[in-house]
Formats: C-alpha cells, sequence, structure tokens
C-alpha cells in the first residue's frame, strides 16, 4: 500500500462520516418539509403554482453557488436569528435540504393528484373525513410515487454534499477538491468512489423501503427501516466518535503531556473551551502543506487540532473572525487590497505593520508575523519569449499585450491587483481566461495563452522554464505569508508558542521545492508528506 | 325518511342550474329510482342527499333532520353509497375494504371480522374464499358485491345507488339487480337509486321519478308511468323498452 493510498484511507471514517451526517439530515429535514408542503398545496390550487415555481427556482441555482450563497445570508441574518453559525455545518445542511425539496414536493403533489378521483370520492362516500382520505387513501396510494422523488433526492443530495467543503464542512468533497488542487487522482478518486457508493447504497434501501410498500412485504420494510435508521443515527453519532478517535490518536507521549501539563497549568483554567485548535486552508497547495506544518506544530505542544481545508478564500476569513476556526496562513496583500481596500502600495514592512494594526484593532485577531517568504500575483511568461522580444519588466510587456491572451486563476480578474496592473502599465489583452490555478501553469508553457498572473512561491515557474516580470511601478502590494490566529486561541500561550517559531522561518525557496513536491506529476507527494519535509529543512529557533 | 324541498343547484350562480326547484318525499322501506337521460341532474340530485354536493338553495332532510346542520362524514356514514366506479380501495384486501368504515367507527377487530364475513355471505361471496383478496383478483360483477357490502358495513338505513350495475354484462347485472331487491327487503332498506336503463327502473322500482332538465317531470309507479304518461316526454321514453319487447316477439315468430 503506497504511502497516499494509506493517507486517504485514514481520511476516510472522518470524511465519510460527516457526507454521511449532512446528506441524511438535509434529506430528513427535506422530507420534513416537503411532503406536508406539497399535502397543503395539493388541496390548494392557487397555491401549488407559486410553490412548485419557487422551489424549481432554487433548483436553478448552481449547487455550489447556492452553497456559497448561504454563507453570507447567514451571516447577515445572524443565522436567520437563530445564531446558526454561517460556517460548516449550517449553510451545507441548509442548502442541501433546499437542493432536496423540488423532486420531494413535485412527486409528492403529482402522486396524490394522480389518485384515482373515483377512489376519493369512494372514500367520502363511505365517510372518511378529509384528514382519513389523505391518510388511508391519498398517501398510501401516492407511496410509490412519494418514494421515488425521495430516491432522486437523495442521489442528488449525496452527490452536491461534496460540493459543501469549500464553505467549511467535511465531507467526502475534500478528497475531491484538494485531489484536483494537488492533481492527486487517487484522492479525487477516493471522493468520487466513496460518493457514488453511498448513493447507491442509500438509494438500495430507499427503494426496498418502495418495494416493501408496494408488496407490502412487512419483512423488507423493517429491514430497510432499521438500516436507514442505523446509518441516520449512524451519521450522527459517527462524525464526534471518529473525531474524538482522531483526537486520541494525536495525544501526545505521555510523559510530555504530563510536563505540559504542570509547566501550563494555570492557563489550563482559563482556556478551558479551547478543546481542540481548527486550522483552516484554502484551496491550494501551498495552503495544504501549511496548515499540514501548522497543525504538527500545536501537536508538539499536546494540542488538539482539526482541519478545515478547501475553504473559499472569503470564507476562511471570515471563519477566523468569528471563531469557527483558530488559526490560517493568509497573505498580506490580500488583507491589504481585499478586507482593508487600500489601494496605494507602501513597502512590505509597512504593510505588514499597518495589517496587523488593522486585524487587531478591526476583529481581535492577532497576526503572528511573516512565515519568511512571499506568495505575490506576478505576471509570469515563457522564458523564450521574455529573450526572443527582450521583455523584462512588465512595463516591456505592455507594447505585446494588444497581441496576447493572458490566464489567470478564477478569482484574479475580479481582483484590485489587476485592475491597478491594468491601468498602471496600460495593459491591453486581447484576451482574458480564467482557469483552475492547477492548470494555468500548463496552459501558458502549451502556449494557450502568453501571459499568466502565476504565484511568486509556486515551485512551477522553475519547473517550467517561466520568467517573472518585475513592476517597477510597484503597483503589486507585497504577500507575505501570513500567520493568522483567532481571538480565543491568541488568549492560549501554547498555541503562540507552538508557532512562533515558525516565523521568518520558510525561505520561499524552501517553499516553492515543497509546492512543487505536491503539484508536480512525477514522484508525487502528499501535502502532509511535503510538510514534514519542510519542517525537516527549516531551522525551528526554539 | 328523506325530503328534499325546493332544492336547486347552480355552479355559476344563478345562472344556469343543474338540479332546478326539485320536491321530492322518500318513504322509508322503499326503492326509489331517478330515471332520464345522460346529464339530467341525477347525479347531482343524489349526491346532495348525502353532501358530497352541497345544494344551493332548498331544504333536505334526512329522518326529519335537516342536513345542512349535521356534520358530513357523521351523515354519510348513516347512509351507504354505491356507485358505478365502484372505488373499491385498490390497496386494501377485501375485507379491509368492507371493514374499514366500522375501523374508522371504532369497532372492535373481531366484531370488524365477524362482521365482514357476514356481509360477504349476504352478498353470496365466500367468506373464506375472498377475504384476504386483494380487489384486482375479483370480476366485475364480484367487485360490485364487495361494494354494496361495504356500503351496507355499519347498517345504515338509507342507501344511494348511482347506476351501480351499468358496467356489468346483462346476466351478472340481472343476477345483482334481483339480489340487491332481496337484501333491500331482507334489511328494511330505504333506496335511491339512480339509473337511464329503463329496464332497471322498471324491475327495481317502487316508484320512479322521471327527470329532465334538472326538474322531476313526473313521478310514479312503475305501472303508472306505463300506463299514465304525464306527457310526451315520459310516453317517448317508455315507448323503447315496449319496442324491444315487441320486436324480440316478432323475432320469435
Ligand atoms: N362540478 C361541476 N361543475 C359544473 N357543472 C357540473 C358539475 N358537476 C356536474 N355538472 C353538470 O351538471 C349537469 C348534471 O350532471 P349530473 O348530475 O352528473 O347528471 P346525470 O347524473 O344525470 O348524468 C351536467 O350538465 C354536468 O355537466
Ligand atoms: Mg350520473
Amino acid at each position: 500500500m503506497s504511502e497516499n493510498f494509506r493517507e486517504q484511507l485514514q481520511q476516510l471514517p472522518s470524511n465519510l462520516a460527516n457526507h454521511l451526517e449532512i446528506s441524511i439530515i438535509a434529506l430528513l429535514v427535506g422530507v420534513l418539509i416537503s411532503v406536508p408542503l406539497a399535502i397543503f398545496v395539493s388541496r390548494r390550487e392557487r397555491l401549488r403554482y407559486p410553490v412548485m415555481t419557487a422551489v424549481g427556482v432554487i433548483q436553478t441555482i448552481p449547487s455550489l453557488a447556492l452553497l456559497a450563497l448561504m454563507v453570507p445570508l447567514l451571516a447577515a441574518t445572524d443565522g436567520f436569528l437563530l445564531g446558526l453559525s454561517a460556517f460548516g455545518f449550517y449553510p451545507a445542511v441548509i442548502a442541501l435540504t433546499l437542493y432536496s425539496m423540488l423532486p420531494i414536493l413535485r412527486n409528492t403533489v403529482t402522486g396524490i393528484l394522480g389518485v384515482d378521483p373515483n377512489l376519493t370520492e369512494a372514500a367520502r362516500g363511505v365517510g372518511m373525513s378529509e384528514k382519513q382520505v389523505l391518510y388511508r387513501v391519498q398517501l398510501p396510494l401516492a407511496a410509490p410515487v412519494i418514494i421515488a422523488g425521495i430516491r432522486t433526492a437523495t442521489i442528488w443530495v449525496v452527490g452536491v454534499a461534496t460540493l459543501a467543503t469549500p464553505v467549511g464542512q467535511k465531507c467526502l468533497g475534500n478528497y475531491i477538491f484538494t485531489g484536483l488542487q494537488t492533481r492527486n487522482w487517487l484522492m479525487v478518486w477516493f471522493g468520487v468512489v466513496a460518493a457514488a457508493f453511498l448513493a447507491i447504497l442509500l438509494d438500495l434501501l430507499i427503494g426496498g423501503l418502495e418495494r416493501a410498500a408496494q408488496e407490502r412485504r412487512k419483512g423488507l420494510a423493517w429491514l430497510s427501516t432499521g438500516s436507514l435508521v442505523f446509518l441516520l443515527l449512524a451519521g450522527i453519532v459517527s462524525p464526534s466518535l471518529v473525531q474524538r478517535a482522531d483526537a486520541v490518536a494525536v495525544q501526545p507521549t505521555p510523559t510530555t503531556a504530563t510536563a505540559q501539563v504542570a509547566e501550563s497549568a494555570p492557563a489550563e483554567t482559563k482556556t478551558r473551551e479551547l478543546r481542540e485548535v481548527k486550522i483552516g486552508a484554502k484551496t491550494f497547495s501551498e495552503q495544504y502543506i501549511l496548515a499540514a506544518l501548522l497543525g504538527s506544530e500545536l501537536h508538539k505542544q499536546g494540542l488538539k487540532t482539526s482541519l478545515a481545508d478547501s475553504l473559499g478564500s472569503t470564507i476562511v476569513f471570515d471563519a477566523l473572525r468569528n471563531g469557527d476556526i483558530d488559526v490560517y496562513v493568509d497573505y498580506s496583500g490580500t488583507i491589504w487590497a481585499n478586507y482593508i481596500k487600500r489601494t496605494d502600495v507602501p513597502s512590505r514592512w509597512r504593510v505588514l505593520a499597518e495589517t496587523n494594526a488593522w486585524l487587531a484593532t478591526e476583529h481581535g485577531i492577532r497576526g503572528l508575523g511573516s512565515l519568511g517568504f512571499e506568495n505575490a500575483y506576478a505576471i509570469a511568461i515563457r522564458k523564450e519569449d521574455a529573450e526572443r522580444l527582450g521583455i523584462q519588466t512588465i512595463a516591456d510587456l505592455a507594447s505585446h499585450s494588444s497581441s496576447m491572451k493572458i490566464g489567470g486563476d478564477y478569482e484574479f480578474f475580479a481582483r484590485p491587483e489587476w485592475k491597478a496592473m491594468r491601468d498602471a502599465y496600460r495593459l491591453n489583452f486581447s484576451e482574458t481566461v480564467s482557469y483552475d490555478s492547477s492548470l494555468m501553469y500548463s496552459a501558458l508553457v502549451e502556449k494557450e495563452v502568453d501571459a499568466i498572473s502565476a504565484f511568486s512561491s509556486d515551485g512551477r515557474i522553475a519547473a517550467f522554464e517561466l520568467f517573472v516580470l518585475k513592476d517597477p511601478k510597484q503597483v503589486i502590494p507585497p504577500y507575505d505569508a501570513v500567520v493568522l490566529v483567532s481571538k480565543r486561541a491568541a488568549n492560549e500561550p501554547k498555541v503562540i508558542n507552538a508557532l512562533q517559531p515558525l516565523i521568518q522561518a520558510i525561505p520561499v525557496e524552501l517553499m516553492r521545492q515543497a509546492n512543487l513536491m505536491v503539484d508536480r506529476d512525477e514522484d508525487k507527494k502528499t501535502a502532509r508528506e511535503a510538510a514534514e519535509w519542510l519542517r525537516s529543512r527549516i531551522k525551528i529557533n526554539r | 325518511m328523506i325530503s328534499l324541498q325546493g332544492v336547486s343547484k347552480t355552479y355559476d350562480e344563478g345562472q344556469s342550474f343543474v338540479v332546478q326547484d326539485l320536491s321530492l318525499e322518500i318513504a322509508a322501506g322503499e326503492i326509489l329510482v331517478l330515471l332520464g337521460e345522460s346529464g339530467c341532474g341525477k347525479t347531482t340530485t343524489l349526491k346532495m342527499i348525502n353532501r358530497l354536493v352541497d345544494c344551493s338553495s332548498g331544504t333536505i332532510e334526512v329522518d326529519g333532520e335537516r342536513i345542512r346542520d349535521s356534520d358530513p362524514v357523521q351523515l354519510r356514514r348513516r347512509i351507504g353509497y354505491v356507485f358505478q366506479g365502484i372505488g373499491l380501495f385498490p390497496h386494501m384486501t377485501i375485507a379491509e375494504n368492507i371493514g374499514v368504515v366500522p375501523q374508522l367507527s371504532g369497532w372492535a377487530g373481531d366484531k370488524i371480522a365477524a362482521r365482514v364475513d357476514e356481509l360477504l355471505k349476504l352478498v353470496s361471496l365466500d367468506p373464506s374464499e375472498f377475504r384476504s383478496r386483494k380487489p384486482r383478483q375479483l370480476s366485475g360483477g364480484q367487485q360490485q358485491r364487495i361494494g354494496v357490502a361495504r356500503a351496507l358495513a355499519i347498517r345504515p338505513k338509507i342507501v344511494l345507488m348511482d347506476e351501480p350495475f351499468g358496467a356489468l354484462d346483462p346476466l351478472t347485472r340481472d343476477s345483482l339487480q334481483n339480489e340487491y331487491v332481496r337484501i333491500h327487503r331482507e334489511l328494511h332498506l330505504t333506496t335511491v337509486l339512480v339509473t337511464h336503463d329503463m329496464m332497471e327502473a322498471l324491475l327495481m322500482a317502487d316508484r320512479i321519478a322521471v327527470m329532465s332538465g334538472g326538474k322531476i317531470v313526473q313521478l310514479a309507479t312503475p305501472r303508472s308511468l306505463l300506463t299514465n304518461p304525464a306527457n310526451g316526454y315520459v310516453r317517448d321514453l317508455m315507448k323503447k323498452p315496449k319496442e324491444q319487447a315487441d320486436s324480440i316477439e316478432s323475432l320469435l315468430s
């Protein structure tokens, strides 16, 4: 068994349990809302069309967008006035529930209205009340159609649940997002196969229930119901069990643990609620590696950790602000331009100092400082073009830009840095193309585009023989990789002690090499392996 | 037993009437037939008696009680209802179909089982053979027998029938008609039967109300309808069976 396979297998219980939990809860809530709603509108012709249309419209929202939209919606409404967290579980389950509604609603209405009117009249005629007509005649006869709707919803929900990763909900999508980003196809397959397996299993069980209802087979009904209830309970209970098992597994050796406790006994009482340190990561290789690195440093201090990776880049900052995660690595320029919305570009050290001050006063977030390297947006072109056309700077590029195409990651062309650069250097590309950041570099090498918005710490710049253009007008802000710690975790000295030694410890060359280990296609390493390699190379100043 | 006074039904706020100013007294123990062409308002009249349709104006009394004031569900349980569609519940066994109203009325299980067997015997079906079958495993005639048994389950004194034998073959229809008349007499029922079939009306009715355009044209015994038609419409209507009888006779001679 390869290291890669073993690492993926290790994550399976946790990813699967969480996936099962959100899918089953969403389906259950979906059924509990949709079936009564369908019964209600099946009796009120005037409401039927508007309600069905509204639910249909939800279905037309792309599922990834629906999930992502739940986050600001929950945040702006104080969690629908219930204080529900805008991170992870609630946005995922609410979006999935909405997604499950259409097939259940539509099939229930169709099923009820499809019952032979002779039968409902007979039922009324023999003296059944409206309720009895519903429960004794309409619902039993509509049951196969209703269950078929639930089966459709099940397949959809289990599939769409894989997209819950970017809103901070652990699920089988973690395999897929991380796998696609790091071009780890085994990892992608893990997610895809497990999700398919889960969908088929649930579909089989509900199908069993359907057959039991149709053929009135009590045994089969009990078996299917029993298995579904078991899965439901497993789904709800197992994520916390799995978590506990994980936490036990990372417990440090007893001797150091007792030593630690004895040392920091006074602090222990003060921060009792910090049971584990939640580490966040955005959706690219460097982030996965750094998250693993932060995790191993925290473990060494006897702290329990959990990981929420592949988060959307604004979601991760909001999550830290709200205390849904405790620590992650962001980049000073991103905070500067996107959150503070500054357009001036002072020196690297001014940006660092001012972002730290802003984070502390505005959000109570503690910035520990730079890890020692920058991951800046930079314009890269093929080395051969740079030599042939004599392009050294972005200013040199401007005169050639009208006959060139530029590629960027999904965010790039919407970011203030791009607009500033474009206006300052009067760039006028013939076309802008958005790529997944993992594909951008190959696109440049294969001449799909002539320039890209590269990341300065990416190992592929050297490996693919690319040339990074200078920015003489200094419109691109500095992008120091900074460790941000939530208010809650910043009060825990152990957290600070664990992470402080990483500050200024990673030179950009090492980060590039670690990134390349994960991004390259031959002799690929997982993010965790790359983090271990990085740890063995850096000088940690204790 | 049942009384309709000045009863009208309109679906368009009085622009047209499906049933108009209809008055009718139905005596205890009789079989009254509502006879007329399709669309003349027979079914509507029948359904107003058990409030499957509410009348627009007029008064209907059942057992001396104005039905407007009574709970429709309780009213329907006191009145048996059999119709052409039969409407046996396909997801229930025969026993469950017959026993559903007793069960809803809170009868004990063994009492229901005994009643189901009793009713199956009443409609000439072997309980042990039919009890646990599904409706689709029965012929049309057998299904309609179950329809009658279900209507009688909690011993109503009144039975409403809407073209109950219309879809059956002539032989089955004939035997079911005779059998129903027997049951009607045996249980001292009051029956209102809707049909457009002249022969059925003549053979089963104590009295026939001939309807046309939402009104009663003539109310009389079968004999006096044949001998004493009130107008040309009834006379023409009564000609049909006589003509049929005549043509069969000429065929034989
Ligand atoms: N729900 C309804 N809305 C409007 N018109 C109706 C409705 N039900 C019955 N009618 C009309 O009332 C008339 C009498 O119908 P019905 O009583 O069923 O006649 P019959 O049973 O004598 O054939 C028909 O013209 C029919 O179209
Ligand atoms: Mg009719």
